[in-house]
């Protein structure tokens, strides 16, 4: 028994050095780091200062910012949930080839998300992309370029993040025993009446964390908005990298990187609250 | 209320899968009818094309006369208990029994009403606001019957209901859906492939093989006269001995069989002279005797291989010289055979069965 223990001991050290390595160490440096001064055409120095987070919340360029990534965080979630559901529903309830289309979902994750976004500026750009097919079926009148551009990040967002939405919601959708929509057609609901009443509240968890999921991803999501989009719709992630790369302010980057943090944990306790806890186990089924 | 009418129904699954073929039936109303077989007989596919859940790939079904084949399950008007049950677990007792009433937009009063009566019908009061969750297997029962029968429906489909159930909540809860039944006096189809639940249930017994019917009857009538060896084997025990029509005549049917002759007094088989069939005779209608008298007529000699008890019955498996198995099962109490013994089996003549010789 006990030397069975001693080997135990062995086998659970590994993740948790690794976790601590690569996951506590950097976090606690991070903590410190944006508690540091940042001197003027220097780099930084130790220090206890709230001064970055002071800075932070005094700027309405910082809050403007937050508030823009929220925003369209919630709105990728969104766009996310209303593409993916129908898409998932009829996977999981009418077609046939299940696997074939599961695959080309997981597909479009083998390829780098930085080549996916490229991808998309030539889609949308002026003179190779969809606006050429636009002014030819006669859409727009001339042929114009879609990105950078406000439109050009959230596609590029719901592009990058749906698969994850998908996968999701389809742990959930497939749970769902047909006979519960059964029991309820065989009680006089029609169709529509069944899915609202019976498979939507069913697939309330998967909704919760499938959604969750995709705005805590596009929260933090960089290369899409840099890539897609104009300085304006540069998101905290960027504005992070921003300061701790080309201006050289590591605190203030780290301060803002731990308020990002704090908000994300903060959104994710609060719906857990509000939804029940169990929606936390993400995609896991009610 | 209540007469359903299967008119040779045939459903074929692609590719050519066909689960039920040429199914003619008609329950009548208020009767408790069984679709009996083992799994992949099509009982279960006949009972989803009753209520709708599968189209036929031909025939047609009436539900009181108007014919209902092309009516999709929610404007059929029959009350289903699934296998699962599928019972709605994001609602509580109440919101389950009332889905249907509420689908109908009934007025709450009405509703709420309906609920506490079919609660009381169960035996459930005062658990409306019970979750799902909370309740025991047996109680789960009786909400997906209430939640089934608050819509007052036409008939009253069954899906193997009691198959997660050990044995004595099983028996208890056969009990109390027969009672209930009789109460309200609705049409029902119950499918299942427990034989003893069947039997103990039944007004009348559907047997189905391979997606037909093989026999319709009463209880009684399947297990006494079974009317092939498919039925025969299926309900009960029972000793199949192969045999040659040797003579027929206005008495009786003269028999060969390899443990000798055999004569019967009539059957409703067709016999001809030379004709191969199947003797069908329960355990219980096979005697065991320690007299060693050849010339008696319907027996053979033969050695108990193997004895056991079942419940209050004790089986004797009996190797006759020729080389067949024949049971005998006797009543607990009754002086016992040893295994060794050399016995004459004694079978009674009444009791036979003849069935033609087919593929069992």
């Amino acid at each position: 028994m006990r030397r069975r223990e001693g080997k135990l001991k062995y086998i659970l050290a590994y993740p948790l050095g690794m976790l601590i390595v690569f996951f506590l160490i950097p976090l606690a440096m991070l903590i410190a780091f944006s508690f540091y001064h940042h001197p003027p055409g220097g780099f930084y120095e130790p220090a206890f200062t709230l001064e970055n987070y002071i800075r932070f919340f005094t700027k309405t360029l910082y809050l403007k910012r937050l508030a823009f990534t929220v925003e369209i965080s919630a709105l990728t979630a969104l766009l996310c949930l209303l593409i993916g559901y129908p898409f998932t529903y009829y996977l999981t309830r009418v077609a046939s080839k299940k696997r074939f289309y599961i695959i080309l979902v997981i597909s479009t994750l083998w390829l780098s998300y930085i080549i996916r976004s490229y991808a998309w500026t030539v889609i949308l750009s002026k003179h190779a992309g969809i606006s050429k097919l636009f002014a030819w079926v006669g859409i727009i009148e001339q042929t114009r370029s879609y990105t950078p551009g406000l439109l050009a990040v959230i596609i590029g967002l719901v592009y990058v993040f749906l698969p994850f939405m998908i996968l999701t919601l389809y742990g959930t959708l497939k749970g769902i025993g047909r006979e519960y929509e059964e029991a309820s057609l065989n009680l006089g609901a029609g169709p529509w009446k069944t899915f609202v009443n019976v498979t939507l509240p069913l697939s309330k968890d998967g909704i919760i964390s499938g959604s969750l999921l995709v705005f805590i991803l596009a929260l933090g999501a960089y290369v899409v908005p840099s890539i897609l989009g104009r300085p304006q719709q540069w998101t905290m992630a960027i504005i992070i990298g921003d300061q701790a790369t080309y201006e050289s302010n590591v605190p203030f980057g780290a301060s803002m990187a731990l308020i990002l943090m704090i908000f994300a944990i903060v959104t994710i306790w609060m719906i857990g609250k509000l939804a029940g806890t169990k929606s936390l186990s993400m995609g896991a089924k009610g | 209320m209540g007469r359903v009418e299967l008119r040779n129904l045939s459903k074929t699954f692609a590719p050519n899968i066909r689960a039920v073929e040429n199914v003619d039936l008609t329950i009548e109303e208020g009767e408790f009818v069984t679709l009996l077989g083992p799994s992949g007989c099509g009982k279960t596919t006949t009972l989803r094309l009753v209520a709708g859940f599968e189209e036929p790939t031909s025939g047609q079904i009436f539900i009181d006369g108007q014919d209902v084949t092309a009516l999709p399950p929610y404007r059929r008007n029959a009350g289903m208990v699934f296998q699962s049950l599928a019972l709605f677990p994001h609602m509580d007792v109440f919101g389950n029994i009332a889905y249907g009433m509420r689908i109908r937009k009934l007025s709450g009063a009405e509703i709420a009403e309906k609920v506490i009566e079919f609660l009381n019908l169960v035996k459930l009061s005062g658990m409306e606001r019970r979750k799902i969750q909370q309740l025991s297997g047996g109680q789960q029962q009786r909400v997906a019957f209430a939640r089934a029968l608050a819509m007052n429906p036409s008939v009253f489909l069954l899906d193997e209901p009691f198959a997660a159930l050990d044995k004595n909540l099983r028996e208890e809860m056969q009990v109390e859906l027969r009672r209930l039944q009789k109460r309200i006096r609705i049409t029902t189809i119950f499918v299942t492939h427990n034989q003893r639940e069947a039997m103990s249930m039944s007004d009348r017994i559907v047997v189905m093989n391979q997606g037909r019917i093989d026999q319709v009857g009463t209880p009684r009538e399947i297990y006494l006269y079974p009317a092939t060896p498919f039925v025969a084997n299926f309900i009960g025990t029972t000793n199949l001995i192969p045999a040659t029509v040797q003579r027929v005549d206005h008495e009786a049917v003269y028999l060969m069989t390899p443990d000798g002759p055999i004569s019967l007094t009539g059957t409703d088989l067709e016999v001809t002279e030379g004709k191969e069939c199947l003797i069908s005779i329960r355990p219980e209608s096979v005697r065991l005797s320690v007299e060693t008298d050849k010339g008696r007529e319907n027996s053979f000699s033969g050695k108990v291989d193997f004895k056991r008890h079942v419940g209050e019955l004790i089986e004797y498996y009996v190797h006759t010289r020729a080389g067949q198995e024949i049971i005998a099962s006797y009543q607990t109490g009754r002086p016992e055979f040893f295994e060794g013994d050399t016995v004459r089996v004694i079978l009674d003549g009444e009791a036979f069965r003849l069935l033609e010789k087919d593929a069992l």
